[in-house]
């Protein structure tokens, strides 16, 4: 058995046009995919990230941090479910079976290393994702660029806020599963192109948005990357 | 004064009254000292324009009034209470992660050493700027009787010292019940405003709301928060089509669903999801489900009256309330029909003898059952007292003696 991790890329202009009905079934299929994965034993974690209109991007431009306001076109992060399974096979048919709009995709990457930590959004306050995104024009280009973040970072959370995170493997040792309006096709990785791709995800406890942003500006993870900052929706 | 400087100044004024409350030492002292920034506000922003952060200049402003009340009377200096210095207010922050000056002056004001109706006017008054009149008419008591609720409150809270903090985690559950029901309160009166001209107040919608979420923040395991964050949101969703172009207000098996706010909605349904597994329902929690089922209807006719009937059974054996036994009278009209419904109202007549909307819920069933409900709406007329909705009765009688 090991962990991966399933990320939910959302076509967010084609949900914000749904109806109510539609967005009702969807939502309650949603937390019944999510019932059923915990009583199968595969639940591991979970989330999902309130809308990106209220999300920031944070990258550094000739040495000076920027900010980038939501919303973000195209895919969107919309939320993640961590779970145990005992091949890529098998997390590919977990990913297969969440409940999702016709234009959402999903994607399946195994771990490096992980220290995820269930039920935050018991604790008190807000809990902010902050993903960690690279673009690179291969993907021996963007391991590297991962391992110098990581290198940069190493031991830098400090202790308070810090709820747990991971970092990817290389893409090529995941998976993405394409939109239903597309035929859901299954590709193996690399999917590097012309996009940003995640190399990790890691979660902070900070009273705002605006709190989130202060700390990230100030990150070694600011000196090759990009950090999107999504707050987690208690659902 | 400008409209828009009136919204801005209702809007911040929690939050800049509590920021005073800790500089100036007292409630009376802190909405004075706002008063004197709002006057100060009229007079300079339509010409100097509204300031990008309102807040921050109406604290500077109110802080200065403080500053120079204190000069003039020097004797207020050395009585400058424990409350005066904002660093000791922080450093003794109790509840993670959450800050918000008007949360915090909320769980002051529903402090249990004062009486709950004591609470919530309290709140109305400082936090959100009612006056008291309008806390009067919403809460149908007389002006003087709750004019003096607040000045006892104030003086418990000034007599004893009481501090204007979130209080410590274990202390949340018993001011808890209070602060919800002044947040429903304040979202009630945004929905149904018992004066102006208008029939909502959306400020105070959105105000309610904004709080119900950070509630939900500070509380993320009580479901009744849940419940109220869902309630509020579900029926601010509807709030567009709620009145027609003459400003009455439109049944809901008239409204334009497609207008609803899908972004409200869904926020709704993950409080309610999550209020759902954190325990059993109370009344917010029944309220939302009642709303969601409302909410996520295709259509008025597709409407599951049954979840609905089964929502305000629960909600009947929770609370007892004649008001609720006649909604779920309505509701079991639509499962069984009429006669049942109106079975069901006849026995509560005696309670809700004074209730327009009694008589009005007659009348209808009266008809759908193909019998004259014109002595009800007589009735209902006759005790009505709101203006859109005495217009509305006085349409519908019309329609029926055509």
């Amino acid at each position: 058995m090991r962990e991966h991790l399933i990320t939910v890329l959302e076509d967010e202009a084609a949900h914000a046009r749904a109806s109510i009905p539609e967005t009702a079934a969807l939502v309650a299929a949603r937390d019944a995919y999510v019932a059923s994965l915990r009583a199968s034993g595969s639940y591991v974690d979970g989330g999902r990230f309130r809308p990106s209109s209220e999300a920031k991007r944070v990258r550094r431009e000739a040495g000076r941090p920027i900010v980038v306001e939501g919303p973000f076109g195209g895919e969107v992060l919309a939320g993640y479910h961590y779970v145990r399974a005992a091949s890529l096979d098998e997390a590919t048919a977990i990913a297969r079976a969440i409940p999702r709009g016709p234009g959402d995709a999903v994607e399946v990457r195994p771990p490096m290393k992980a220290n995820m930590q269930p039920d935050k959004d018991a604790l008190p306050g807000k809990v902010f994702a902050l993903a960690v995104l690279g673009g690179a024009a291969n993907e021996a280009a963007w391991t590297t660029l991962m391992d110098r973040i990581d290198a940069e970072t190493k031991d830098r959370f400090p202790d308070a806020p810090f709820v747990g995170g991971l970092r990817l493997l290389p893409p090529t040792t995941g998976r993405r599963i394409g939109a239903p309006k597309d035929g859901a096709l299954v590709l193996d990785g690399p999917f590097v192109e012309s996009r940003e791709i995640i190399g990790g995800l890691f979660f902070l406890r900070l009273p705002s948005i605006d709190e989130a942003v202060r700390w990230a500006k100030e990150t070694a993870f600011l000196t090759y990357g990009t950090l999107e900052i999504r707050e987690l929706w208690r659902a | 004064m400008t409209v828009d400087t009136q919204r801005i100044l209702r809007s911040v004024r929690g939050r800049v009254v509590a920021a005073l409350v800790r500089f100036a030492g007292s409630l009376d002292a802190a909405e004075e000292a706002f008063q004197e920034a709002a006057v100060a506000a009229i007079e300079t922003w339509p010409e100097a324009g509204v300031p990008d952060t309102p807040a921050a200049w109406l604290t500077t402003a109110g802080k200065n009034h403080v500053r120079d009340q204190r000069r003039r009377r020097a004797v207020a200096e050395t009585k400058a209470p424990m409350l005066m210095e904002d660093e000791a207010i922080e450093a003794s922050e109790t509840v993670d992660s959450v800050r918000d000056d008007s949360l915090r002056l909320i769980f002051a004001c529903c402090h249990p050493a004062l009486p709950r109706a004591g609470q919530i006017a309290l709140t109305l008054k400082v936090v959100l700027g009612f006056t008291t009149d309008e806390i009067a008419r919403a809460f149908v008591a007389p002006e003087p009787t709750i004019a003096q609720r607040i000045v006892r409150a104030k003086r418990t809270i000034e007599d004893e010292r009481l501090p204007y903090e979130i209080p410590a985690r274990r202390a949340l559950p018993e001011r808890l019940e209070a602060v919800l029901a002044v947040i429903y309160a304040v979202f009630n009166e945004g929905y149904a405003s018992s004066v102006g001209p208008s029939l909502m107040r959306i400020d105070l919608q959105a105000e309610a709301i904004r709080l119900a979420r950070l509630l939900a923040d500070l509380l993320p395991d009580r479901a009744e928060v849940y419940g109220l964050l869902a309630l509020t949101t579900f029926t601010a969703a509807r709030a567009a089509t709620r009145v027609d172009d003459e400003g009455l207000p439109r049944e809901l098996a008239a409204q334009d669903r497609a207008r609803w706010d899908r972004g409200l909605v869904e926020e709704g349904l993950f409080a309610l999801a999550r209020a759902r597994r954190l325990g059993p329902p109370g009344a917010y929690v029944l309220q939302a489900e009642i709303a969601a089922c409302h909410v996520t209807a295709p259509s008025f006719e597709a409407t599951d009256f049954g979840g609905i009937l089964a929502a305000y059974d629960a909600l009947l054996a929770l609370t007892g309330s004649p008001v609720v036994a006649m909604n779920r009278a309505i509701a079991l009209a639509h499962v069984a029909g009429p006669e049942a419904g109106l079975e069901a109202l006849a026995p509560l007549e005696a309670d809700l003898a004074r209730h327009h909307l009694f008589y009005a819920t007659r009348a209808e069933l009266t008809r759908r059952a193909g019998r004259d409900g014109r002595a009800d709406d007589e009735r209902a007329l006759a005790l009505a007292t709101n203006d859109a909705e005495r217009a509305l009765l006085a349409r519908r009688l019309a329609r029926a003696s055509a």
